[in-house]
């Protein structure tokens, strides 16, 4: 139901800029890093790192003129974190996988030349957390026994905040190899905003995601295009 | 304008990433309280405020059910809003507070929670006395069948048994042994001296001392370092059975009671859950090592008991004549989880038994928690074999924590089944010890009778699969009997005697 109302605000989007010459669409896909910042307080030995994720999409964009255009994109993008105790890594291991579906919207600002040009993107994203699992293993210290898992994350109405908003940013290389087809390679970014839990307590103990990566794409030219 | 354009972008993306870092929150700082630590303690020792916030923070980062006490009700951000207010006005009052006003205070803060093993204390800096409550015992004392269940020891008319043993290391056993009828004659022989010498005046007013300080130890704070004071006091008295206690074992008193019915069912009493200090023989000696003949003499009845009954389980079942096994944790409070293996474990397969998941604290959070792990009891080792015959454990509303475990387990056990009445509800464990806090960053806040918080919680949950979370209902029997008073007086114990008749009948 998400998804649908997802692909629907994309449609809305894009279908204005359908009868224009000057718009493009195409698939992307990357990995990246997501850094995910959480303050541990006093559990001193608990260490938060990233993990790398998958991101895979469709965009869109409407080329303005030369050097600016407006882009949207729809892709499902994973915000991994690990949790490990440095006191003794074999109590603990826990690799979460998040998945968002996102849908950035940004001003692409283009450099240089006609057939290899530089761009920028800036916007915004909105996203939805769709699922999350763990892998990994933990230790009962009443048993005294490690526990394998890999399993899916119920998600809590209460802590877990699902929609995600934040800024999107990336800076990247086009290459236009055909008349009408292109390929992009671009450093993407997008900084979280939203805390991954809701303000469900008093005490104030925000969590981000950070999704660093890269990504490539190859997209369409429609009209007259140009080489 | 390609010139323009380029500048543009690069403008566009040096600003924002300057300004990105100010659009995320700040966490709050958190400080730790799960040991003695006089800097973080600082504000609580001369505040009632400080008190309460300490308690509240601690409980709301430690506490590992908040999702179970949501569902049941409890909204402990409310809590802060209102009970911060009246622990402020307890500091603003002009005049003293008193241990009774606080207790009254804290017990309404604490009704609501549920776990079982939940122990709250609080040290009035305007008395300078620690004050504690218990919302599981609060919870437990309002129960029809408490007053029965307090304290309850069975007592088995041996002249229908076949066989019986029985052994305590419990302190208040090895206290009364003491042989004041020995010092009540001295005394009196000494009075009845018509010209004593001034020695034995002397120690004719010694053994009348000691008759009435012997009497105060009971109710003293520390009653093995009083009664110890008392032996090295005494010692030129030679009263018979006044030798030093260990006090190391003032942690391991248990009463444990075996017996076998002329029809062959075997019955185990355990009052407390400390076997394994006593069966145990690396433990023993890692524990109480370089100990007394008393101690020792103690460890060989307990292992004396325990392998009586666990050799005749075994002997009658290998020769088809076993009709049942009994276990009574009856008025037990639980104790040590490696006891288990000892008990229902004795009797299960060798591979553990799986009582429920168990859930452990992972974060500061209210809702940071660990995977479900599953919560597997050790079981016996030994060559031995599995007991089919009917199983029946028999527990009350005094039964708590492991003995809880050991009823769930009976109600799992397929040839098992629990008797008796609803129990504690106290499920969820924990390591008492302090240095054990950062195992999971739960489990207690503070240190008992030093900081001016202290707080006794569970580190994990306990989510049995069928119910879920039982903390504060406890486990239902399957059959409830009720302890008949009548009965008792008569000698007779009805939930002792249904468990039998369920062996009789199965």
């Amino acid at each position: 139901m998400k998804v649908n109302c997802f692909v629907f605000v994309l449609v809305l989007v894009l279908w204005p800029l359908a009868g224009h010459a000057q718009w493009r669409l195409g698939a992307t896909g990357g990995y990246g890093y997501n850094d995910y910042s959480i303050d541990t307080h006093y559990m001193i030995d608990y260490r938060y790192t990233g993990v790398w994720g998958k991101t895979l999409g469709v965009m869109g964009q409407y080329d303005v003129n030369d050097w600016l255009g407006v882009r949207a994109e729809l892709n499902m993008t994973e915000k991994n974190h690990r949790l490990r105790r440095s006191r003794d890594q074999r109590t603990m291991d826990y690799k979460v996988y998040n998945s968002y579906l996102q849908l950035p919207l940004m001003a692409s600002l283009g450099f240089g030349g006609r057939r290899v040009r530089g761009f920028c993107n800036v916007g915004v994203y909105g996203g939805y957390w769709l699922y999350s699992r763990m892998r990994g293993f933990d230790v009962n210290v009443f048993s005294g026994r490690t526990y394998f898992f890999k399993q899916r994350i119920d998600f809590n109405d209460e802590r877990d905040q699902r929609w995600d908003f934040g800024l999107a940013g990336g800076l990247g290389v086009e290459w236009r190899f055909a008349r009408h087809w292109g390929a992009q390679v671009e450093g993407r970014c997008y900084y979280s905003t939203t805390s991954t839990q809701k303000d469900y307590q008093r005490i104030n103990d925000p969590r981000y995601n950070t999704f660093i990566g890269v990504q490539a794409a190859v997209c369409y030219f429609f009209g007259k295009g140009k080489k | 304008m390609r010139r323009f354009s380029s500048w543009f972008s690069f403008w566009l993306s040096f600003s924002l990433s300057l300004t990105l870092t100010a659009c995320r929150e700040t966490p709050d700082h958190l400080l730790s309280y799960g040991q003695e630590d006089d800097f973080n303690f600082s504000e609580a020792k001369e505040s009632f405020e400080g008190k309460f916030k300490i308690f509240w923070e601690g409980m709301n980062c430690n506490y590992a059910i908040w999702d179970y006490e949501a569902a049941n009700g409890t909204d402990w951000d409310a809590v802060y809003d209102d009970y911060l207010p009246k622990f402020q006005a307890l500091d603003e009052r002009e005049d003293s507070v008193s241990d009774d006003e606080l207790r009254s205070l804290l017990e309404e803060v604490v009704a609501p929670l549920h776990d079982g093993h939940l122990y709250v204390q609080m040290q009035n800096h305007m008395t300078g006395h620690f004050v504690s409550v218990s919302p599981g015992l609060m919870r437990v004392q309002s129960r029809l069948d408490y007053e029965r269940s307090k304290g309850f020891v069975p007592n088995l008319d041996v002249s229908e048994l076949k066989e019986y043993d029985e052994c305590d290391t419990n302190f208040a056993t090895y206290y009364a042994r003491v042989d004041t009828a020995f010092a009540v004659s001295e005394r009196g022989r000494l009075l009845a001296l018509t010209s004593p010498t001034e020695h034995q005046e002397f120690l004719c007013k010694r053994f009348g001392e000691f008759l009435e300080d012997y009497l105060t130890i009971p109710a003293t704070a520390n009653p093995v370092e009083a009664f110890n004071e008392l032996c090295l006091r005494y010692e030129f008295l030679q009263i018979p059975g006044l030798k030093a206690f260990d006090p190391r074992v003032a942690d391991f008193g248990l009463t444990m009671k075996y017996a076998l019915t002329k029809d062959h069912i075997a019955y185990l009493y355990v009052s407390r859950f400390c076997l394994t200090p006593w069966l145990s023989q690396p433990i023993f000696s890692e524990l109480l090592h370089e100990t007394s003949d008393d101690v020792l003499q103690m460890r060989k009845d307990v292992c004396r008991v325990w392998v009586r009954w666990y050799d005749k389980v075994q002997e009658l079942h290998n020769s088809g004549q076993l009709r049942g096994v009994v276990v009574d944790v009856r008025s037990n409070g639980g104790g040590m989880i490696n006891d288990f293996q000892y008990v229902l474990g004795a009797l299960l397969p060798a591979q553990g038994f799986v009582v429920a998941d168990a859930r452990f604290k992972r974060g500061v959070g209210r809702y940071d928690y660990s995977a479900l792990i599953p919560q597997q009891m050790a079981t016996l080792l030994a060559d031995r074999e599995v007991i089919t015959e009917p199983v029946v454990v028999l527990g009350n509303c005094c039964s708590a924590s492991l003995s809880e475990t050991t009823c769930l387990a009976a109600k799992l056990m397929e040839n098992g089944r629990l008797v008796g009445t609803r129990t504690w509800g106290a499920l969820c464990m924990l390591m008492s010890t302090p240095s054990s806090y950062s195992i999971s960053y739960a489990s207690s806040i503070g240190v008992k009778d030093v900081t001016p918080v202290f707080c006794y919680i569970p580190m994990m949950a306990m989510i049995p699969r069928e119910t879920g979370i039982l903390e504060g209902i406890g486990i239902t029997p399957d059959m409830e009997v009720q302890l008949d008073e009548t009965l008792l007086q008569q000698g007779r114990d009805s939930q002792l005697e249904c468990a039998f008749e369920y062996c009789r009948n199965h």
